[in-house]
């Protein structure tokens, strides 16, 4: 009788043998077909599933579950999405509708900078998401605080909007990101590339003709130019490559791109040995963003308008923002003594309501300011000075945080069948002062 | 000597005891008023423990006492919040617009004397009796000549009174804060309202014509207006102003480290401030 040597067995059957799926490739074909051309399948590395090589000797270390198949996808087939734990836990964290399929779900993972094909990556979704939330945040804070001025205004929307504010919305819901994109990878991980730029969504505004002097000598822009050009945060739109420069000008952004090239280009070949520098920083938080937004726009394309406005709701505008935090300003006096002349109130004066330890090293003076007899605003401070500075910021903040109310009702409920008749909005006057 | 008093203010009593029939200047005097405020504050504790307690027995606010009433069984709520700094998001009476509900449930105060805040228990409006002087008036800074806080006027609690700005005042508010009138040189930096265009002119030329003598101190003291009116409308030579920015900086540079370290937290400070984070 022979003994069985299972030290001699070579590598092939110690290896655990891999589910063969028919048909799987023609989904992802067909689809090929009404893609872009930029798109490349090797058929012949779909159809014979190998498993995946990543240089590991599966001899020593067999694989405890079936290893994915070999392919040069840039991201999981759509199919895939059905067989992943993780999608459909993150589907049914979000609490989604029925009606938003695994697929849209997990094409909405898959960032412009993995998959380039926008048939396939969520750069559509992502664009649909931003003007509905932006939309619905902006509309919310204008019949909310409707004296903000224009600058506080940008800046809450971006609390709300911005990238950095969708990134902490997309990691309470749990997201955990792939190493690196590919067609192997799980499903149900965000997945984006450290070594490509994503892809940057349409936006609104149009790029300034000064902007490189804006830059370099750092010209001011007043708000009504950023209102006209600027986009919907207020920041200057980036130049596109086919832009037209001046010679000097194109010397210098060329001498600055190649510093900036260089640095990046260090920065990219750390990032696979790094954990966390700040390119990779600004990558995940983006790819994040734009995953959030994806989201949004997924559910606003499936469920409607109404869903899309409450999952808003839920998710991004139910964030704490204490908006008189915002707030900073360069002469405060002067700028409550112009409000008050353009109300049409009594000009305004610092009095001292009560002091304690005047000659003492730690004093301190509770200054109100007072327009005729009413009191606007009051402030503490350690002398008379930051005292009543303080008071008249408390009082400016006090005008410009006005609020008709906890629950106001926004024009996009007029939306709503049977809803009752429209009450016109405070609108305030403007701006007290050019900032 | 001040220094000592103030850190020890069981020991001012008797100090000043020796003090005042020997010393009658008017540094004494101030050290005085000084002494006096800090002995009313400064007594904590009584001699026997009889006293202490007794001393200690603060009866509860109003709003506790309410029930002791024959109406005992009436439901009533006790309303006592701990004194805290007032929120912005409380818009002000007279900030909110026209069409604001809260406006016309609130029309009587539309007619009351003071809308937002009375202020019956302040002493420095009860105090405030014949002779037109609070008694916040009575504080004297050592350093300072003339007090910070001015309320000057005919001394008759009915009338609007003026203060020496010729702010018209109304004596049943707390007292004024202007601008910081004095600097730490005793200078005044307070608004001037008696300025013509031929005195600008005037001072114009002499600032150019000679501006070593005519200093911007000078050209406030002969003009009776602050320093920074000066600044605002006159300019020097160019190579005098490059000089005096030339000395400032070497004045600068020759800074120790604490002199420096403390104008760099002020400025700090002050930018704090106006971002809101003090």
């Amino acid at each position: 009788m022979k003994r069985i040597r299972a030290d001699r067995w070579t590598g092939q059957l110690l290896a655990a043998r891999p589910l063969i799926i028919g048909g799987h490739s023609s989904c992802r074909a067909s689809a090929s077909l009404l893609s872009a051309p930029t798109r490349s399948i090797s058929s012949s590395a779909t159809s014979e599933a190998e498993p995946y090589d990543d240089g590991t000797d599966h001899t020593r270390f067999p694989p405890l579950e079936r290893l994915p198949n070999a392919t040069t996808l840039p991201s999981p087939l759509p199919e895939r999405a059905l067989r992943s734990a993780k999608l459909a836990a993150l589907h049914a964290r979000l609490s989604l509708s029925q009606k938003v399929p695994l697929q849209t779900l997990a094409r909405t993972l898959v960032d412009g900078s993995a998959d380039a094909n926008r048939q396939f990556n969520n750069t559509n979704l992502a664009f649909v998401g931003q003007t509905i939330i932006n939309y619905h945040v902006t509309e919310w804070l204008m019949c909310r605080y409707p004296r903000l001025p224009m600058d506080i205004l940008y800046a809450a929307l971006a609390a709300f909007a911005a990238d950095d504010a969708l990134f902490q919305v997309a990691k309470s819901w749990g997201i955990e990101s792939a190493a690196a994109p590919g067609g192997e990878v799980d499903p149900g991980l965000l997945q984006f590339s450290l070594h490509k730029p994503s892809t940057t969504l349409t936006q609104f505004g149009y790029q300034r003709t000064e902007m490189e002097y804006i830059e370099k000598y750092k010209w001011r822009r007043g708000i009504n130019s950023r209102v006209m050009f600027d986009d919907d945060f207020g920041q200057m739109v980036s130049a596109t490559p086919g832009s037209k420069e001046s010679e000097e000008q194109k010397m210098w952004s060329e001498v600055e791109a190649g510093l900036f090239e260089k640095e990046r280009k260090e920065m990219v070949e750390r990032s696979d040995t790094e954990y966390g520098t700040v390119e990779t920083r600004a990558l995940a938080s983006k790819a994040h963003a734009h995953f959030t937004r994806a989201v949004v726009g997924a559910v606003y394309a499936h469920c409607g308008r109404e869903a899309g406005k409450a999952f808003i709701k839920s998710h991004i505008l139910s964030r704490t923002l204490d908006v008189s935090k915002l707030f900073a300003f360069k002469t405060p006096t002067r700028e409550l003594a112009l409000l008050c002349a353009r109300e049409d109130f009594e000009p305004p004066v610092a009095r001292l309501l009560s002091e304690t330890g005047r000659l003492s090293r730690t004093p301190v003076f509770v200054v109100g300011i007072f327009s005729g007899k009413d009191k606007l605003g009051e402030g503490v401070g350690p002398n008379l000075d930051h005292a009543r500075w303080k008071a008249a910021m408390n009082a400016l903040k006090s005008w410009y945080l006005y609020s008709p109310g906890d629950n106001v009702r926004v024009p996009s409920d007029m939306l709503v069948e049977g809803a009752k008749p429209w009450e016109p909005t405070y609108i305030d006057l403007g701006e007290v002062i050019s900032r | 000597m001040e220094a000592q008093l103030i850190r020890r203010p069981a020991a001012i009593s008797s100090c000043c005891r020796l003090l005042l029939p020997t010393s009658s200047s008017s540094t004494s005097r101030q050290l005085l008023s000084a002494s006096k405020r800090l002995t009313i504050s400064g007594d904590r504790q009584k001699s026997t423990r009889a006293r202490m307690k007794r001393a200690m027995n603060v009866p509860p606010a109003q709003s506790f006492l309410m029930g002791a009433d024959a109406s005992a069984e009436a439901d009533h709520i006790i309303f006592n919040p701990p004194s805290s700094a007032p929120s912005v998001f409380h818009t002000p009476f007279k900030f909110l617009p026209k069409s604001d509900p809260r406006r016309r449930a609130n029309l009587p105060s539309l007619f009351a004397s003071s809308a937002t805040i009375q202020f019956p228990s302040n002493p420095a409006i009860n105090n405030h009796g014949e002779g037109g002087k609070a008694n916040i008036m009575k504080i004297v800074t050592p350093g300072a000549k003339a007090p910070l806080i001015s309320r000057s006027g005919t001394g008759k609690r009915s009338t609007r009174f003026t203060n020496r700005y010729g702010i018209v005042d109304d004596p049943t508010l707390p007292p004024v804060v202007l601008p910081s009138e004095l600097n730490q040189y005793g200078e005044t930096t307070a608004p001037s309202y008696g300025m013509t265009p031929e005195k600008v002119e005037e001072m114009r030329r002499l600032r150019l014509e000679d501006p070593v003598t005519n200093t911007v101190t000078a050209l406030a003291a002969q003009y009776g207006c602050s320093k920074l009116f000066v600044l605002m409308c006159c300019k020097s030579p160019k190579e005098h102003y490059e000089a005096a920015k030339k000395k400032r900086a070497e004045v600068v540079e020759k800074y120790g480290p604490r002199r420096r370290a403390a104008h760099e937290d002020r400025k700090r400070r002050l930018d704090m401030l106006f971002r809101g984070e003090l």
